[in-house]
């Protein structure tokens, strides 16, 4: 009985949410991060056969660049470039770049390759204590990001604390492979080596499978999503991308204050772009 | 006013030749520690001190410094830097001609990307044959990609001989609207000069109209905005080079320009004599948003 009225609730209030998303305006694609980057993979990348490969990804690095005012990791910049065959196709199985984590911001686990100086909320700590996790981290300002993510790649989770008391202030996950409201499974997009990155606005994780390469960046101070991208490739080149507002509802929550969990599109109106 | 400034008005007056004499000598003055203190401002204000600052930095530029300078938060730093960066990424990563030109299409990207706007392809073709092992004070001929007619642009290649009255008529089809309107009085007097070499109009939201007109004479254009009732919005100067403010001296040159619009910005995509160049301004207000050019000073010094 209990259950039922519990899950009668939750159904209403998964019904109200979802009618709230209904009277969301549609993305502006002017100002939606992620609508502008996967225009530009299918418009410049999948849909383009006047220009070389390598033109092509340079570009779509290029702008993925200005886009987020930041450098993209060069292990990740190299996985992209690299992705470009000899006959032009364009294939990140073919990528020359292994996709172990190599990078130079890599936690293996806590007792490993810490950034010095870097004392970690116990929590996290003991996340990071697990041999079954990768991990990087970014620090910018007074404040960590660290991701953490299993091996066994389920799905990521990127943890905001304050460097001086260590204080988490926001978490978000990265994997898209549960990210709806609804729960719906979403297969794909799971990189297997991911890096993050942070600058003044941003913090950027970047991935990268056998397929595919992906930016799913979050806003600096508040962990709100402002940009998730994936650009597939199969053994024929590039695939379109059906790229839609997805909700993200589970993504993130604020602790120790007030929840930051409202849902959201990942195509906030308003989202900076320059 | 301050000691640059008052070096920058006497040099103004002085031939080209003794000009030239003028800056070596202050760039290796100590008045040239005055650039250290940058900042956004005085770089979009464009002029002397930008010269100074750009070559202070690409003199000065390590591994930290030029990261710093490519990904800044002002759009206009961050393009500069990814322009100046390219040779000597290219020298430090040992890439030949074949990573210039992949460094090339990555600024282009940048370009679209950090500015949210698209890029005509002419000026695309016109970055990516220019030579950036010549310092642009020796003679370039860019201007080779630009388009000699309408077809792909919303600009007008406007012949010197062309009469006000058929610009008056002009009619502008943009994505949402068709706008009808007449040139402003303070444009069509530029307009009227038999030095005109190009003209270009774009549409904009809520009727209005952002047009520029560069002459065969000088190297810096206005950019005006006016509404359907031809009352001026505001104008604002495209300068399209860095340095010097004058016009130029001896035969006229040739150029091409094209506007280009994302709803928020409009941005002037141009190529002149001396360079290949882009600055974007504010579509409500003018305010300048960003400016580029590919003109730079011999660094070999």
């Amino acid at each position: 009985m209990n259950n039922s009225l519990v899950g009668l609730i939750l159904c209403m209030l998964t019904a109200a949410s979802g009618a709230s998303f209904l009277q969301e305006d549609e993305p502006d694609t002017r100002t939606c991060m992620s609508c502008r980057i996967l225009d530009k993979w299918n418009n410049s990348v999948v849909n383009c056969d006047t220009v070389s490969g390598e033109v092509r990804m340079a570009r779509l690095l290029g702008f993925v660049e200005g886009s987020l005012a930041m450098e993209a990791p060069e292990e990740w910049r190299r996985f992209v470039l690299g992705s470009v065959a000899e006959d032009g196709l364009i294939d990140f199985a073919g990528s020359p770049v292994p996709l172990e984590v190599p990078h130079s911001t890599a936690v293996r686990n806590i007792d490993g390759r810490v950034p010095p100086g870097v004392e970690f909320p116990e929590d996290i700590r003991e996340k990071l204590r697990s041999p079954l996790v990768a991990a990087g981290i970014a620090r910018f300002d007074g404040t960590v990001y660290v991701h953490i993510r299993s091996m066994a790649g389920i799905y990521g989770t990127v943890y905001c604390f304050d460097e001086d008391d260590r204080e988490v202030v926001w978490e978000a996950r990265t994997s898209s492979s549960v990210e709806t409201d609804d729960l719906v499974i979403r297969t794909g997009i799971n990189p297997r080596a991911v890096e993050i990155k942070a600058n003044d606005s941003y913090v950027v994780v970047f991935g990268k499978s056998t397929r595919e390469a992906s930016v799913v960046a979050f806003d600096r101070n508040d962990g709100r999503e402002v940009c998730r991208a994936t650009f597939i490739t199969s053994a024929n080149g590039p695939v379109p991308s059906d790229h839609e507002p997805v909700r993200i509802a589970a993504g993130k929550q604020r602790r120790g204050g007030k929840s930051a969990g409202v849902p959201r599109t990942m195509c906030p109106t308003g989202a900076s772009s320059t | 006013m301050n000691l640059v400034g008052i070096t920058y008005r006497a040099a103004s007056q002085l031939p080209a030749q003794f000009r030239i004499l003028l800056l070596v000598f202050v760039l290796h003055s100590p008045i040239s520690c005055l650039a250290q203190d940058w900042n956004e401002h005085t770089f979009l204000a464009g002029g002397f001190d930008e010269y100074r600052q750009v070559r202070h930095f690409f003199l000065n530029m390590n591994a930290d410094t030029e990261r710093e300078f490519r990904f800044h938060s002002s759009p206009k730093i961050s393009i500069y830097g990814n322009w100046l960066a390219i040779p000597t990424r290219c020298e430090n990563e040992g890439g030949g001609l074949e990573f210039e030109s992949q460094l090339k299409n990555e600024f282009l990207g940048f370009v679209e990307g950090r500015l949210n706007l698209e890029v005509p392809n002419w000026w695309k073709e016109e970055i990516r044959a220019f030579d950036l092992r010549r310092p642009t004070n020796e003679w370039q001929v860019p201007g080779m990609s630009a388009p000699g007619n309408m077809q792909e642009s919303n600009g007008i290649r406007h012949p010197a001989d062309t009469v006000i009255s058929e610009l008056s008529q002009l009619t502008i089809v943009g994505n949402v609207a068709q706008v009808d309107f007449e040139i402003p009085f303070e444009f069509e007097f530029s307009v009227k000069e038999q030095w005109v070499d190009c003209v270009a109009v774009i549409a904009a939201s809520d009727g209005r109209a952002i047009a520029t007109c560069k002459s065969q004479l000088g190297v810096r254009h206005d950019l005006i905005c006016f509404n359907s009732d031809q009352k001026l919005l505001w104008k604002s100067e495209v300068k399209t080079h860095p340095e010097f403010s004058f016009g130029s001296s001896g035969p006229t040159r040739r150029g091409f320009v094209q506007l280009v619009s994302n709803g928020t910005a409009v941005a002037v995509f141009g190529v002149n004599h001396l360079a290949v160049y882009l600055e974007v301004f504010d579509l409500e207000s003018g305010a300048v948003i960003c400016r580029f050019s590919t003109f730079q000073p011999a660094f070999e010094e």
